[in-house]
């Protein structure tokens, strides 16, 4: 049995690769988040260039009923610009850092995406009509002499081409003094959260010139300083909770009810270390890159450099399920220290019902972690698996020192490829896995 | 010995980490420069801890000598012992963490600690820092006097990672930091070619 979605004997398969396929990548093209909507019809990407790409699943064909609909390019634009701060003399980055869909309330849809310092609300909308038969312009647009004008009529909607248009609805800035790392929606669909290393501010999506601070971890005295924001995150369906994770290893959840300022968690979530693997890097290796509820409100995840840890909001004092992604990495963090590997924010992210997790790893591998079978398996994401609907072969690493026939050894991974996003379908198994500039989409084989 | 070797290692890649930040775009990044001081921090209580256990007899100065610029061998033997001093020293030092301005030219005015503060003339033993120096850097053979703009003073500012791992650095791996243009005057780093007036 393979990890999947549930039960079922799971076998993933190649549907789409996007991107170009140069091996020349260019570095705006790198890809920096990847976030499926909430019905999972949409994908959206965000690059290192500051633009958003967003993928429409197609309609299952009647054709082919047994075959999902693939993703096309439903809209490209450009959210975000490099700017300069004269101020502190020092340039911002146009990379969008995250990307986050709002439920759907009508027929457009929104998101927020968010660089180091700014986030834009963006409304996508289609426009398939267009009025013709106006009484003062011509066609071409050109107004017409009044003079001549001698009837009236009312304009009628005609079928036109689909266009997609991306507007900036608002432009949320000026709130974050550092860089920010996480936005999150609230369930009650007024408000989301920003973080950046020291603070957390709340947002109404509608208000863009102000915020509330609602944590701040910033030392009266910054060389008293000893640990940073890495994630935030909402609760799917407590709108008053939210948690916050640190470069210390440790989440805090917090409840706004409590107060203003929510300084003071109601709850910490930390596992001690284990003395024996103490070294130089302890602490970088411990830091959280990620922070994930479970769909279900129960659990959250927590991503840190070697392993994925599952807690129990009710259980503060350990996780209840840890798994290793790459521990063969464990005697290697010296050389990954010093060609800056140690330092990659991995993400994680759960499947629909919450019975799988997924992260990233080197060598464009992506590992799965079935929960219910406590099975894991590693796949690449290659285009030597880019064939239609090939299978994918579970991928072996060799970490003793006899290698088997299509294991790979340790020393043979390639760190300069790396999935660090990966997103899972909120309701199906398709999965969109990002190496360095492609996004790899897999699903699974529909017998 | 080999621990020795590894951390003065490790914290010579940090260092060189630390100053290429600094020209990434996008400013200094406030995590990474964390978890670059944490490694050294334990690089450097390693390597000091590693060096008072080969020294059975536990010598240390009591009191600091003042460090020279010129790395000749004769002043090598002196820059030695002066380490387990400046560790005391730096202890609560080596917990700065990078303010989020552009650290080594301007003063931080938000996280002055009460020391710092006071502008008062003071005598030759106080160890508050002044913020310009009080003399022209010396200059070695060969290099000119550059007239520099007013506000571009390179003193380092003492309370950055920056300043006190490139002080570390110049300590533990007994060489001016050339590569950075910086020497040190009167256990204050700065930047050559470029005074105050």
């Amino acid at each position: 049995m393979r990890p999947g979605g549930g039960s079922s004997d799971v076998q993933w398969c190649f549907s789409q690769v996007k991107g170009a396929m140069d091996d020349d990548v260019a570095e705006a093209d790198i890809i920096s988040t990847v976030e499926f909507n909430q019905s999972g019809e949409l994908l959206a990407t965000g690059d290192k260039g500051g633009r958003v790409v967003i993928f429409q699943q197609e309609p299952e064909s009647k054709n082919q009923p047994l075959r999902r609909g693939e993703y096309n390019v439903y809209s490209t634009f450009q959210s975000h610009e490099p700017e300069f701060d004269y101020l502190k003399s020092l340039e911002i980055e146009e990379k969008i850092n995250k990307i986050r869909w709002l439920p759907q309330k009508n027929a457009a849809h929104f998101l927020l995406s968010t660089n180091d310092k700014t986030i834009k609300l963006w409304k996508i909308s289609e426009r398939d009509k267009r009025p013709e038969g106006y009484n003062l312009k011509e066609e071409d647009g050109r107004y017409k002499d009044p003079n001549t004008i001698t009837a009236l009529r009312v304009p009628v909607l005609t079928p036109m081409d689909l266009m997609v248009e991306a507007s900036p609805r608002r432009v949320f800035a000026n709130a974050h003094t550092y860089h920010i790392n996480s936005i999150s929606i609230n369930s009650d669909c007024e408000t989301y959260l920003s973080a950046d290393d020291l603070r957390i501010n709340l947002w109404h999506q509608e208000i863009t010139d102000r915020s509330f601070n609602i944590v701040d971890i910033k030392p009266a005295n910054m060389e008293d300083l000893t640990e940073v924001i890495t994630a935030a995150e909402f609760h799917p369906n407590q709108c008053n909770t939210f948690v916050y994770s640190s470069s210390k290893g440790t989440i805090r959840m917090c409840d706004m009810r409590a107060s203003a300022l929510c300084d003071k968690h109601t709850k910490l979530f930390e596992e001690p270390e284990d003395p024996n693997n103490r070294s130089f890097f302890s602490e970088i290796i411990s830091s959280i890159s990620d922070v994930k509820f479970s769909n279900n409100g129960r659990y959250m995840m927590t991503r840190d450099y070697l392993s994925i840890k599952i807690w129990d909001l009710c259980m503060e004092t350990r996780p209840v399920e840890t798994y290793q992604v790459h521990e063969y990495l464990r005697s290697k963090l010296c050389s990954l220290y010093e060609n800056d590997c140690i330092f990659d924010k991995f993400e994680c992210c759960w499947n629909g019902n919450d019975s799988v997790v997924m992260t990233g790893s080197y060598n464009n591998f992506f590992r799965m972690f079935d929960r219910g079978y406590q099975q894991d398996v590693t796949y690449e994401a290659s285009r030597e698996n880019s064939r239609p609907r090939s299978i994918l072969k579970p991928r072996k690493i060799s970490t003793g020192g006899k290698r088997k026939k299509d294991e790979i050894s340790v020393d043979s991974l390639d760190f300069s490829k790396k999935i660090i996003h990966t997103a899972w379908h909120p309701l199906d198994n398709i999965i969109a896995v990002a190496t360095t500039n492609n996004l790899y989409i897999f699903q699974d084989k529909l017998n | 010995m080999e621990v020795n070797v590894e951390a003065r290692r490790i914290l010579a890649v940090s260092i060189s980490k630390l100053y290429a930040s600094r020209s990434q775009r996008g400013g200094l990044r406030l995590h990474r420069s964390l978890l670059l001081s944490m490694v050294m921090r334990s690089a450097r209580d390693i390597y000091h801890s590693s060096r008072e256990s080969e020294q059975p007899n536990g010598e240390q100065p009591a009191t600091e000598e003042p460090m020279d610029t010129n790395c000749d061998p004769k002043e090598k033997a002196r820059l030695t012992p002066d380490l387990a001093d400046t560790s005391a020293d730096m202890a609560p030092g080596v917990s700065d963490k990078l303010d989020e301005s552009d650290c080594d030219i301007t003063e931080d005015k938000e996280n002055l600690s009460p020391a710092k503060q006071s502008r008062k003339r003071r005598g030759k033993a106080s160890a508050a820092p002044d913020f310009l120096p009080s003399k022209r850097a010396r200059l070695e053979p060969g290099e000119e006097r550059y007239a520099a703009p007013v506000g571009s003073c390179r003193l380092l500012f003492e309370g950055t990672i920056f300043y006190q791992f490139l002080l570390c650095g110049h300590k533990i791996l007994n060489c001016a930091p050339k590569k950075f243009n910086v020497y040190i005057e009167n256990n204050k780093l700065y930047q050559k070619n470029l005074i105050c007036t």
